[in-house]
C-alpha cells in the first residue's frame, strides 16, 4: 500500500468522502496546509489571524469535499478559498480599525505608502486568484505546493517543458496584474516573493492537529443538521402539537430577525459612522480619473518632503502638470509659487509652461515672464514648446529677439526634433541660417552630428553642401571616424566627400583605426557581419597599405580571437605581411599569446627596421607581464635571428629599467 | 377545530419549519457560498491620492500604457507633436515607476534608444545595483545600439557610481579585460574625476594611468605628463593649497612625482 504522500489528491479525496477516512483528510491537510497557511499570511499579514483563516478554509474543504468531483489540482482550488476568507477576515479586521480610527482615517488614506513591499504581499494573492485557471494552478503547485515541474507534469498532464514555460508567462501575468493595482514589482522578484513566503510559514503540528480535528467536528455538524432535518420530515406527522407550537413560535422570531436584517444600516446609530466612513473611502475610490487641483496639492507636498528618491516625485508631478486642464494652469502655477525650496520645483514650473504654451504660447510667454523664480524656466519651456507646435509663428518670435537666450532654446529644440526627424531640424536650420547666420553655425554641427548617427548617408550630403570649406571638412572627419565606428563603409563614404586629397586620406584612415577598433571583428567574420560592414571579401581596391596595416592593428586590440579571420581577407603576401605587422602590435596591447603564429611569420628585416623592432619588443615585454613562463618557453623555441634578438633585448630593458 | 384543520396547520408548521431549517443550516454554510463567489475580488482597500494620480497619469496617453516598449512610446508622444517637455516627463514617469529589475530588463531587451531616457536609467541603476549592471554591461548583455548609447549610458552609470565610490568604480575598471574599453572607459571615467574631484583623481594615480595606457609606444599613448596636467589644471582653480601640498609630499624619485612636477612646470609657465 502506497504511503499517503505518494496517494494523489483526487484519491484521498474519495476515501474521505465515501468512507470517512480521516487520515485521508489529515494526510491531504499535511500536504496543502503549508501552501494554505503561507497564502493566508501574505493577506492577512499577521500568524493569528493567518490561522484562522487556515482553520476556515480546512472547514469548507472539509465540508465541500463531496462537492468537489474530478478536481484537477486541489491546491489550486484551496488556495482560491484560502483567498476568498482572507479576504473576508480582512474586511472584518479593515472595517473594526476603521471605526477605531475614524478620526484620523480620513486623513491619511490621502497618504500613499510608498513601500511597495508592503503594498506586494496583501494584493499578491488575490491577483494571483484572479488568474486563468492553468496559470493559477502552475504558480500554485510550482511555487506555492514546491512541486518540480516533471511532477506537474505527473498531475496534469502535458509536459515539464511546457508547465515551466507556462509558469513564467503566468508570473508576468501576475506581475501585469499587480502593477494595474499601483504595485511594481517584477516576474523575478515575484517568484522570489511566492518561494520565499512558502518556506517562511510554517504552522506548529499541534495547531494542524487541532485544525484538522476542528474540521472534521464541524463537517459533521453540517451532516448531523441534515440528519435531524431529515428526521423532522419523516415524524411530522406523528408530532403535531409540539411541531404546531414549535412552529409559531420559531416563525415568529424569523420574522423578526429577518426584519432586524432587512433594516437600512443608516437608520442605526451604530451604523452610522461606518456608513459615512464606507461612503467616503467609496467617493476617493471612483475620484481619481479627472484631474483635481487637491492632486497637485498632494504631490507638491510629497516631492517638498521628499529626502530619498526625489526623482519619483518630481517625475510624478513634471508629469502631472501636462495633464492640468487650461481653466486651472492658474490655479496650479499659484501652488507652484507658494513653495518654499524654488530650485527644486524649476523642473516642475518649466512643464506647466510647457503645458500652458500647448494651449496659448503667446499667452504662456506673456505669463512666464511674469512668473518670477520661475521666468527663465517659463520661457524655456514656452519657446521650446512652440517651435515644436508651430515652427513659424516661434522662429518670428525669435528672430524679433536674437538672444543668446534663444539661441540656446533653438539648439535644445534641434537636439529634440534630431531624435525622430532630424530632416525637419535640417530644414528649420536651413531657415535660420538666412535669418541668423551667427547662430547657425553652432545649430549646424549640432545637427550634423546627431543626424548622422541615425542617417549617416543623408546627413553627409546634406554636410557636403556647405560652402564653409573648413567648417565642412572638419565635420566631415569627425562624422566620418563617429560613423564608421559601427557602419564602416558609411564612415568612409562621408570622409570621401572631402575634396584636398591629403585631408581626405587622414579622415579615411582615422576612420578606418576606429571602425576596427570598435567593430572590425564583426567585420570579417563570414556570415556574421552585416552589408555597412562586410569585409569578408577582403580588402576593398581602394585601401591603401596604411590602411590595411591600421585595420589589422586595431582589430586585434578588440578581437585577438579572429586573427585567422583576418588573414582569410589578404588577397597577396604582401596584404599578410600588413596584416602580421599590425597584428602584431595591437594584439601586444591585449592578448599577446593569440599572436604568436603572426609573430613568427614576420620576415626577419621587420626586425631590422627601428619600428619592426620596437613593436616585436612591446609584444614579448607585455606578453611577460602576463604569463612570463609562456612567453620564455615560446621564444626559447624560436630559431635566433634578428627576431629573436630585438625581443632578448627588449626584455633585457624592461629589466634593467 | 376538526381533524383536517389540525393536519393542516401542522403542515404549515411543519413546513415552516422545515423552511426555517433550510434556512437556519444556510448560515454555516455561508462559509461554502464563498466557492462560489470565487472569481468575484474582493473589495479593494481605498485608494489613495497618489495611487489616483499614478493612474491618472497611466491612463492619460497610449504611450503611458504598461508593457509598451519605451522606444513606442516615444514614437508615440514625437507624433503628437505636444510640448518636447511632455515627451521626456512621460516617459521618465514610465521608468521611475519600474523597479531596478525591470530596467535592467529592458535594457537587455534593446528597448530604450534615446539618450535622456538611457542616461535616467544608467542613473537609476548605479545608485541601485551598480554591480550587477556593471557586470551585464561587460558580457556585452545590455543592448546599446551605437556608440553614444555607450556613452551615453556608460558616462552617466560611471559618474553616478563613482559619487558614491571612485575606489569602487576604479577597482572594476581594473577587472575588465586588458583593452580598448578598459582604456575608453578609464579616460572618459577619469577626465571626468579630474575635472570634478582631482584630489581624488590625484590620490588614484598610479592605478588610474595604468588603465588609461594600453601600451609604451605608438599613437595610443596617454602618458602620466598629461593626466597629471589635467589633474592640476582643475584642482588649482579649486583648491591651491590643497595641490600645493599634495605635490610637496609626493614620494621623490617616484614617476608620479615626476610627472606631477612637469606638468607643475607647465602650469606655472602658462
Amino acid at each position: 500500500m502506497p504511503a499517503d504522500d505518494e496517494i494523489p489528491d483526487q484519491s484521498l479525496l474519495d476515501r474521505f468522502v465515501r468512507h470517512g477516512d480521516e487520515s485521508a483528510f489529515a494526510a491531504l491537510v499535511r500536504r496543502h496546509h503549508g501552501m494554505a497557511f503561507a497564502t493566508a499570511l501574505r493577506i492577512c499579514g499577521d500568524r493569528a489571524e493567518a490561522q484562522d483563516v487556515l482553520q476556515q478554509a480546512l472547514i469548507v474543504l472539509a465540508r465541500r469535499a463531496g462537492e468537489l468531483g474530478d478536481v484537477r489540482s486541489l491546491g489550486a482550488w484551496l488556495h482560491r478559498v484560502v483567498v476568498l476568507e482572507a479576504g473576508k477576515s480582512r474586511q472584518k479586521t479593515h472595517k473594526r480599525r476603521l471605526r477605531e480610527t475614524m478620526a484620523y482615517q480620513i486623513g491619511s488614506m490621502a497618504r500613499e505608502a510608498e513601500d511597495n513591499a508592503a503594498k506586494l504581499l496583501p494584493e499578491l494573492d488575490r491577483s494571483l486568484d484572479a488568474l486563468p485557471a492553468k496559470d493559477r494552478e502552475v504558480l500554485t503547485l510550482h511555487y506555492l505546493q514546491g512541486h518540480t515541474f516533471k511532477s506537474i507534469e505527473g498531475l496534469l498532464g502535458g509536459t515539464a517543458e511546457g508547465w515551466q514555460k507556462r509558469s513564467v508567462r503566468a508570473l508576468e501575468k501576475l506581475a501585469t496584474r499587480l502593477r494595474g493595482r499601483s504595485v511594481t514589482v517584477s516576474a523575478i522578484t515575484l517568484a522570489t516573493v511566492l518561494t520565499t513566503s512558502r518556506t517562511e510559514a510554517v504552522v506548529t503540528s499541534a495547531f494542524l492537529e487541532s485544525a484538522t480535528r476542528r474540521a472534521l467536528d464541524q463537517a459533521l455538524v453540517k451532516t448531523t443538521g441534515l440528519s435531524a432535518k431529515l428526521a423532522l420530515l419523516l415524524t411530522m406527522k406523528t408530532g403535531i402539537a409540539i411541531s404546531l407550537t414549535s412552529g409559531v413560535i420559531l416563525a415568529y422570531g424569523w420574522g423578526a430577525t429577518a426584519r432586524a436584517t432587512r433594516q437600512p444600516r443608516g437608520e442605526s446609530i451604530g451604523h452610522a459612522r461606518h456608513s459615512t466612513i464606507q461612503e467616503t473611502t467609496s467617493a476617493l475610490r471612483s475620484r481619481p480619473q479627472a484631474f483635481t487641483l487637491e492632486m497637485v496639492r498632494q504631490a507638491v507636498s510629497d516631492h517638498e518632503a521628499a529626502t530619498e528618491r526625489r526623482a519619483i516625485t518630481e517625475s510624478r508631478l513634471r508629469t502631472l502638470m501636462f495633464l492640468v486642464p487650461e481653466e486651472h494652469l492658474e490655479d496650479t502655477l499659484e501652488i507652484l509659487m507658494g513653495v518654499k525650496d524654488k530650485d527644486r520645483f524649476q523642473q516642475v514650473a518649466a512643464a506647466l509652461f510647457g503645458r500652458w504654451a500647448e494651449f496659448d504660447p503667446e499667452a504662456a510667454l506673456a505669463r512666464a515672464n511674469g512668473s518670477g523664480d520661475f521666468s527663465r524656466q517659463g520661457r524655456r519651456a514656452v519657446m521650446i514648446t512652440w517651435l515644436n507646435q508651430d515652427g513659424e509663428a516661434a522662429l518670428a518670435s525669435i528672430f524679433s529677439n536674437k538672444s543668446e537666450e534663444n539661441r540656446g532654446y533653438l539648439n535644445e529644440f534641434v537636439i529634440y526634433q534630431c531624435e525622430r526627424a532630424p530632416h525637419e531640424a535640417a530644414v528649420l536650420v536651413d531657415r535660420v541660417a538666412q535669418e541668423w547666420p551667427e547662430a547657425d553655425r553652432g545649430l549646424f554641427e549640432t545637427v550634423a552630428e546627431l543626424w548622422s548617427r541615425s542617417d549617416p548617408l543623408p546627413a553627409g550630403d546634406w554636410v557636403a553642401s556647405c560652402e564653409d570649406e573648413d567648417l565642412k571638412n572638419k565635420l566631415l572627419r569627425t562624422m566620418a571616424v563617429d560613423v564608421s565606428k559601427t557602419r564602416g563603409f558609411d564612415g568612409l563614404t562621408i570622409a570621401n566627400h572631402i575634396q584636398d586629397p591629403k585631408a581626405r586620406a587622414d579622415a579615411r584612415n582615422d576612420a578606418i583605426y576606429w571602425w576596427g577598433t570598435s567593430c572590425g571583428g564583426y567585420s570579417i567574420i563570414p556570415g556574421k557581419t552585416r552589408p555597412y560592414r562586410d569585409l569578408t571579401g577582403g580588402f576593398p581596391a581602394d585601401w591603401t597599405d596604411e590602411n590595411i596595416r591600421t585595420f589589422a592593428l586595431t582589430t586585434m586590440v578588440n578581437f585577438s580571437k579572429n586573427l585567422p579571420d583576418l588573414l582569410r581577407l589578404a588577397a597577396d603576401d604582401h596584404q599578410r605581411q600588413l596584416i602580421y605587422e599590425g597584428a602584431v602590435k595591437g594584439v601586444g596591447w591585449s592578448n599577446p599569446a593569440a599572436v604568436t603564429e603572426a609573430a613568427e611569420a614576420l620576415p626577419d628585416s621587420f626586425a631590422r627596421s627601428p619600428s619592426g623592432s620596437e613593436i616585436l619588443g612591446v609584444f614579448i615585454r607585455r606578453w611577460s607581464e602576463m604569463d612570463a613562463k609562456a612567453a620564455a618557453a615560446w621564444l626559447e623555441r624560436q630559431p635566433s635571428g634578428p627576431k629573436t634578438e630585438a625581443m632578448r633585448d627588449a626584455l633585457q630593458t624592461g629589466k634593467s629599467k | 377545530m376538526n381533524r383536517s384543520t389540525v393536519y393542516l396547520m401542522a403542515l404549515a408548521t411543519g413546513a415552516g419549519i422545515g423552511f426555517l431549517l433550510v434556512h437556519l443550516t444556510a448560515t454555516p454554510q455561508a462559509t461554502a457560498e464563498s466557492i462560489s463567489q470565487a472569481g468575484a475580488r474582493p473589495p479593494r482597500m481605498p485608494e489613495t491620492m497618489t495611487a489616483a494620480t499614478d493612474r491618472l497619469i497611466s491612463a492619460s496617453s497610449p504611450a503611458m500604457e504598461e508593457g509598451r516598449p519605451i522606444n513606442s512610446s516615444l514614437d508615440l508622444l514625437f507624433a503628437e507633436r505636444k510640448s518636447p517637455m511632455r515627451t521626456r516627463a512621460f516617459l521618465n514617469s514610465r521608468l521611475q515607476m519600474m523597479t531596478a529589475d525591470q530596467l535592467t530588463g529592458i535594457l537587455m531587451k534593446g528597448d530604450v534608444r534615446s539618450q535622456p531616457e538611457l542616461e535616467a536609467i544608467a542613473r537609476r541603476l548605479a545608485r541601485e545595483n551598480p554591480e550587477a549592471t556593471f557586470d551585464l554591461y561587460d558580457a556585452d548583455r545590455l543592448q546599446l545600439y551605437g556608440m553614444e548609447s555607450v556613452y551615453t549610458f556608460t558616462d552617466a552609470f560611471l559618474r553616478t557610481w563613482g559619487e558614491t565610490s571612485t575606489d569602487a568604480v576604479i577597482s572594476r575598471l581594473a577587472k575588465l579585460k586588458r583593452g580598448g574599453r578598459q582604456q575608453d572607459l578609464t579616460l572618459r571615467f577619469s577626465d571626468h574625476l579630474a575635472r570634478t574631484n582631482p584630489e581624488a583623481a590625484a590620490r588614484d594615480f598610479n592605478r588610474i594611468v595604468y588603465l588609461r595606457n594600453m601600451q609604451d609606444t605608438g599613437d595610443m599613448v596617454f602618458t602620466h605628463d598629461r593626466f597629471a596636467g589635467e589633474i592640476l589644471r582643475s584642482w588649482s582653480g579649486k583648491d591651491e593649497a590643497g595641490m600645493r601640498k599634495f605635490l610637496e609630499n609626493l614620494p621623490p624619485g617616484s614617476r608620479e612625482h615626476a610627472a606631477f612636477n612637469r606638468a607643475a612646470d607647465k602650469l606655472e609657465q602658462r
